[in-house]
């Protein structure tokens, strides 16, 4: 049986993490989400460095839930890292920001990232973001 | 020697020659007798000699001519007078001696067989120019003393002039000391104002990062008070007495509440010290855009209608957006409870303060009482009615049937943290935003309100490419 797609998600803040567990299992979710916990990681996690080698372990994401402001490295730099690998021109990567400024949304474009979402409070609503995600980039046709 | 023609007399003839000889010897006036046509002198009388200032042997004998001082006149007299036998007189006109003396002559002839040998000549040295020449000293010596008293007063006018001059040069010296002390305190003072400056400017980039960090680290954890809070609240509905339920509520709403101020403070400051340029906007496509993408202003939540085609006006893109959420966001949220929101948004050409009375509502209006009695402008209306520009004016309406405002919060309202009903949650934030938003963009706001008959809010722009704005003829304008 295959498992379904992964998903990374870079986020530094643990309550949003949970929150986004709590979100996954109310939408009925059964994709695994991993974690990178600063931007660092997150390259470090899709370039297979160190511990991310075991792609058992750490399987390459179908999807990049990115947050913005992070720890080390920022993430436009993760998303023009990702935009710089040949073997991830096509990985989606959507923003997942507190940040409600337009110029970090045209940044994001210009960086090219393919979608863009203010984060949200209530647990229902971030479920039926990550229903909309999950139809659109984390189901078995759309994995690569 | 004879003086007049010789009469012919029976008598012997007096001895004329030895009486003139007498005569002319004792004369005190000089005297000469020539002979010939060379004038050679042949007497002189002591009178003659002391003239000359010679002995009589040097001058007898000689050329009459050469004696004289200006010879010319003189000798061709002496020739007239041998040729016609007249006496003449003559006097000279220059004179040649360092001194002026003038000769003057007298010639008789001396006849003998009816003709003239000789010529008897008195001389008279005149001065007659000495007066004159007195004169013409006195005047020198009355011109030299003036022109003494003249070099007097220009010596001591040249000394105050001096003194002027040294104390000019002193003021203009200290001026200039003053100018270039004033330069260095400005340049100084510039440099003050550029060091503070850039102190500031660090100051208010410190302040923006903090906002940034405000919106970012404080909000995650109310974010997650709140979300996680909502799931106990579902998930423990049936596990939890109703008094803890209440609490944890408590605690959502709390959360809630702080994030709400946090982000409309933010909002609010950002505008405060945003600049905006005014820029062409899509009022109409902004406002539809809003509608479409917020579910609490689409039905069954609210009807609100755009009665009219939104003009492009002068504005500010965000500024507007957040004026039109402001405004919407109350229209709905003011209502009675159970009560579904109705609103009408619209728009009217403002040409002058009078026009403003066609804003008026028409008979039957639900506000058809209320008074226009807040307007909020950038500048007093009574001194400059018009903006600055000749854009044509637009006023944009938005009207809601829902609790409405006494008249004496209609200013109030504008005002930060003025909460006029706590029953509906907010922060006291909205309509200051939206009036500061106008405000910075140089429109208007006001209201039109009565409670219980719903509330009239409008802005008043600029229309952006300045022809004014007719309202297409919609038959389903609010009445």
């Amino acid at each position: 049986m295959i498992s379904p797609p992964a998903m990374l998600y870079v986020e530094d803040e643990k309550s949003d993490v949970l929150l986004l567990r709590v979100a996954f299992t109310r939408a009925g979710l059964l994709n695994p989400v991993h974690i990178a916990v600063d931007g660092a990681e997150a390259i470090d996690y899709l370039a297979g460095n160190g511990p991310f080698a075991d792609r058992n372990q750490h399987p390459l994401p179908a999807l990049v839930l990115l947050d913005l402001n992070l720890p080390k490295k920022s993430g436009f730099e993760v998303l023009s890292w990702i935009r710089q690998q040949p073997q991830f021109a096509s990985l989606p990567v959507v923003i997942y920001t507190s940040s409600v400024n337009l110029m970090d949304k045209d940044t994001a474009q210009l960086f090219g990232a393919t979608d863009y979402f203010v984060k949200r409070r209530g647990v229902n609503q971030i479920a039926e973001l990550v229903r909309t995600l999950a139809e659109r980039w984390l189901t078995q046709s759309a994995a690569p | 020697m004879g003086a007049k023609p010789t009469p012919r007399t029976e008598n012997p003839p007096p001895d004329w020659s030895s009486l003139c000889r007498a005569v002319a010897e004792r004369a005190p006036r000089p005297m000469v007798s020539v002979e010939g046509t060379s004038h050679i002198v042949r007497y002189v009388n002591p009178a003659f000699c002391r003239l000359m200032d010679k002995p009589r042997e040097q001058l007898l004998g000689k050329p009459f001519g050469e004696m004289l001082p200006e010879k010319d006149e003189c000798v061709r007299l002496l020739d007239r007078v041998l040729r016609t036998g007249q006496p003449e007189s003559h006097t000279e006109q220059h004179h040649s001696k360092p001194h002026p003396v003038f000769w003057s002559y007298t010639m008789w002839p001396v006849m003998a067989e009816e003709r003239p040998v000789r010529v008897l000549i008195q001389v008279t040295e005149t001065a007659q120019f000495h007066d004159k020449m007195l004169a013409m000293n006195e005047a020198l010596m009355v011109g030299s003393v003036r022109q003494h008293e003249l070099t007097e007063a220009a010596n001591s006018s040249n000394v105050r002039l001096q003194a002027e001059i040294i104390e000019r040069t002193q003021a203009e010296a200290a001026l200039r000391a003053a100018r270039l002390e004033l330069a260095q305190a400005n340049a100084a003072l510039e440099q003050k104002v550029r060091d503070r400056t850039a102190k500031l400017q660090e100051t208010v980039a410190e302040l923006e990062h903090f906002s940034y960090t405000i919106t970012h680290d404080m909000r995650a954890p109310l974010r997650a008070m709140y979300s996680l809070g909502g799931v106990l609240l579902e998930e423990c509905s049936e596990c939890l007495e109703p008094t803890r339920l209440e609490y944890i509520r408590q605690i959502v709403d709390a959360a809630d509440r702080m994030d709400k101020l946090i982000t409309d403070a933010l909002q609010y400051s950002g505008v405060v010290r945003q600049h905006f340029e005014p820029e062409p906007v899509d009022a109409d496509a902004l406002l539809r855009g809003m509608l479409k993408s917020y579910p609490e202003f689409q039905p069954p939540h609210a009807n609100i209608r755009i009665d009219s085609h939104l003009p492009v006006v002068l504005g500010n893109q965000a500024g507007l957006t957040q004026c039109f959420s402001n405004l919407l966001a109350n229209a709905v949220k003011f209502v009675h409870p159970g009560r579904t929101p109705e609103v009408r948004v619209w728009a009217e050409s403002v040409q002058s303060p009078k026009s403003k009375a066609q804003s008026q509502p028409a008979e039957g209006s639900p506000v058809e009482h209320a008074t226009r009695n807040t307007e909020h402008e950038s500048v007093p209306s009574a001194l400059n009615p018009q903006p600055s520009t000749l854009n044509p004016l637009v006023r944009i309406w938005f009207e809601d049937k829902g609790i409405g405002i006494e008249k004496q919060y209609h200013d109030k309202i504008w005002q930060m943290f003025q909460q006029l009903n706590k029953s509906y949650e907010g922060t006291g934030i909205g309509l200051a935003l939206v009036r500061k938003v106008v405000d910075r963009l140089g429109g208007k706001v006001g209201v039109e309100s009565e409670p219980g008959h719903g509330s009239r809010f409008w802005l008043e722009l600029e229309r952006a490419n300045g022809q004014p704005y007719h309202e297409p003829l919609t038959p389903d304008r609010p009445q």
